[in-house]
């Protein structure tokens, strides 16, 4: 199929998840209101306690902060969902009512199947992002400093683009074994802790020195944590991040791009492998 | 040119535990134009073979031409050509999409134009007869009205070839008959080639022009639907005894000794008997019957397509002297 199939394939599929989910407000009032408990429960979390003031030496965080970074990392996390559930809810759900098998015996992109789900979850994450981004910008005092609206929205889109190329893996795993749900779900809690959505990843090793060092590298190799990383960095004021900022700006989009080719190479042998037990069997 | 050629299909589902063979080594071809029956009990074989057949399974062993092109080296082009209607696909659609809608999504992955497709619409709208299956959700169709937009999604992008995996399951008669009548309407006018399996017996008969029997995998039977009965050569004398009437073995045994008299069988109250010469056999059984002072319903029919099925797949119910 041509390049040119594969973006219409990609605008149809966004169609289609857009009309669903219009028809289905159930859900999107669902999603919202996990923003809203996510939001309060980090006000009460934020009020009842302190970061250690150790963190500010080496992040830049001092003892007030607690609320802001986790609502910036709610923001964040967002669009990690969309990594996570997008294309794996997609699979999941083709494979349970059958249309994944009408989908693979048609001549269409594999890639610009999973890549669509992906982005309208993206659009939608956005339009969520939105007030949550406003409230971050109003009590960061950024809302008129339109260097940083610039900056944190560039980061946003760059988490957009590297975890829709992390997505389509979950979604690859779906199709190769049937119950990925509770190992994604696992994985994905560890992800966010691991990559700084809750602690900063930086005080790490205040916890331990040597565990909490083995843990911020092992996070600096996840895209993810230059996400939550940068768009702190631009929100609170004397944010200490990980790495230079060109250097994360780099990383982020060197993951995207090997992770995007990484996906259509292991795409192949995946569907090759599905396709000895069927689609819908494992 | 043949639609399909299928030569020695062999297919074993690999687990840790077991291997299961589902497909010992079948062989069937397809004329273009043809209608195509596959016949089979359950876990005979009949959806993996148009699973691989249609791309979506890999097979262990064995030849595969779909409309001239090798099935392992031109997938890709294989999948422009043929349409596939999956089991269980009445619910295999987008549920909050209308069906209208569905169509148009699944008619982008098949990179249908916009004015092939509408045209495709209005085709589909005249031969089922019934437009607002078009325009409602999915959720919101019957069953059959489900189906039909699934049958009709496999023939959305002009396919030569359609397989259709028991296109009728789970629905009323009247539903059913009215999907029939859409592919048998649709294909025939178009000179599309349809293979489709089923376990109704009367919907292969309506359909088909040949059919194969599956049985453990291996293609048993392979002719039209006439000739398969045809070759049976069998004829069937079905006594039913009235209220009162009983079969004393005595009865039974004076009934399986007379010559023309193949096998005897008793179920639901009816007393099978297959026989060589209908006529003779008939004056017999009268006066057996008279005999014992019985006056049951007795009835004469020729083979049907169950019977041919039965007497491939069924050997537990084959007739017993």
């Amino acid at each position: 199929m041509s390049l040119k199939n594969t973006t219409q394939v990609i605008f149809k599929g966004i169609w289609r998840d857009m009309i669903s989910y219009k028809r289905y407000k159930a859900n999107l009032f669902g999603w919202f209101l996990e923003i809203v408990t996510l939001t309060l429960g980090f006000i009460v979390i934020g009020g009842a306690y302190n970061f250690n003031p150790a963190l500010y030496e080496i992040a830049g965080l001092d003892g007030q902060a607690v609320f802001l970074f986790l609502l910036i990392g709610t923001a964040v996390q967002m669009f990690s969902g969309i990594a996570t559930w997008g294309p794996l809810m997609r699979v999941e759900e083709d494979i349970h009512f059958g249309t994944i098998e009408s989908i693979f015996v048609s001549p269409a992109s594999r890639l610009g199947y999973l890549l669509s789900t992906t982005i309208s979850r993206a659009i939608v994450s956005f339009i969520f992002f939105i007030p949550l981004y406003i409230l971050s910008l109003g009590l960061t005092g950024n809302l008129t400093n339109f260097a940083a609206i610039g900056y944190t929205l560039l980061v946003a889109l760059l988490s957009i683009i590297s975890l829709i190329s992390i997505g389509l893996f979950f979604g690859m795993i779906a199709i190769l074994f049937r119950q990925t749900r509770l190992f994604v779900t696992v994985l994905h809690q560890l992800i966010q802790f691991l990559c700084g959505a809750y602690i900063p990843v930086q005080g790490f090793v205040l916890i331990h020195p040597v565990v909490g060092s083995i843990l911020k590298y092992i996070a600096m190799a996840f895209p993810f944590t230059y996400n939550f990383d940068l768009m702190r960095y631009f929100m609170i004021d004397g944010y200490k991040p990980l790495l230079p900022i060109w250097a994360e700006f780099v990383i982020i989009l060197g993951c995207t791009v090997f992770y995007v080719i990484l996906a259509r190479l292991v795409l192949i042998p995946v569907e090759r492998k599905a396709k000895n037990q069927g689609l819908s069997k494992l | 040119m043949k639609a399909l050629i299928a030569e020695n299909v062999k297919k074993t589902y690999k687990s840790r535990k077991k291997n299961t063979e589902a497909l010992k080594g079948a062989d069937i071809d397809v004329e273009k134009g043809e209608i195509f029956g596959i016949l089979g009990p359950n876990g005979a074989g009949k959806t993996t073979f148009i699973k691989i057949c249609s791309t979506l399974l890999n097979k262990t062993e064995g030849n595969i031409k779909v409309l001239g092109y090798d099935l392992e080296k031109d997938e890709k082009e294989i999948r422009k050509h043929i349409g596939y209607i999956g089991q269980d696909s009445e619910r295999s659609t987008y549920a909050r999409l209308t069906g209208r809608e569905n169509l148009e999504f699944f008619a982008t992955l098949y990179n249908v134009s916009k004015i092939d497709f509408l045209e495709r619409l209005e085709e589909f709208k005249k031969t089922y007869d019934n437009d607002e299956i078009f325009d409602k959700e999915v959720m919101k169709l019957s069953g059959g009205q489900k189906q039909a937009i699934v049958v009709m999604r496999g023939f959305l992008h002009n396919p030569d070839l359609v397989f259709a995996d028991e296109i009728s399951k789970g629905l009323d008669p009247i539903a059913a008959k009215k999907i029939r009548k859409f592919v048998k309407n649709y294909a025939k006018e178009k000179g599309k080639t349809v293979i489709i399996t089923s376990q109704i017996m009367s919907e292969i008969e309506e359909l088909c022009d040949r059919v194969a029997i599956i049985f453990e995998g291996k293609v048993v039977a392979i002719d039209t639907p006439q000739n398969l009965m045809d070759e049976l050569n069998m004829q069937l004398i079905e006594l039913r005894l009235r209220t009162g009437e009983i079969a004393t073995p005595e009865f039974l045994k004076k009934l399986v000794d007379l010559e023309t008299v193949s096998a005897i069988e008793q179920e639901n109250g009816f007393i099978k008997l297959p026989v060589t010469d209908s006529t003779e056999a008939f004056q017999s059984i009268m006066k057996i019957c008279k005999d014992f002072g019985l006056n049951p319903v007795i009835s004469y029919r020729t083979a049907t397509l169950e019977d041919v099925f039965l007497k491939f797949c069924d050997k537990k119910v084959e007739l017993e002297a």
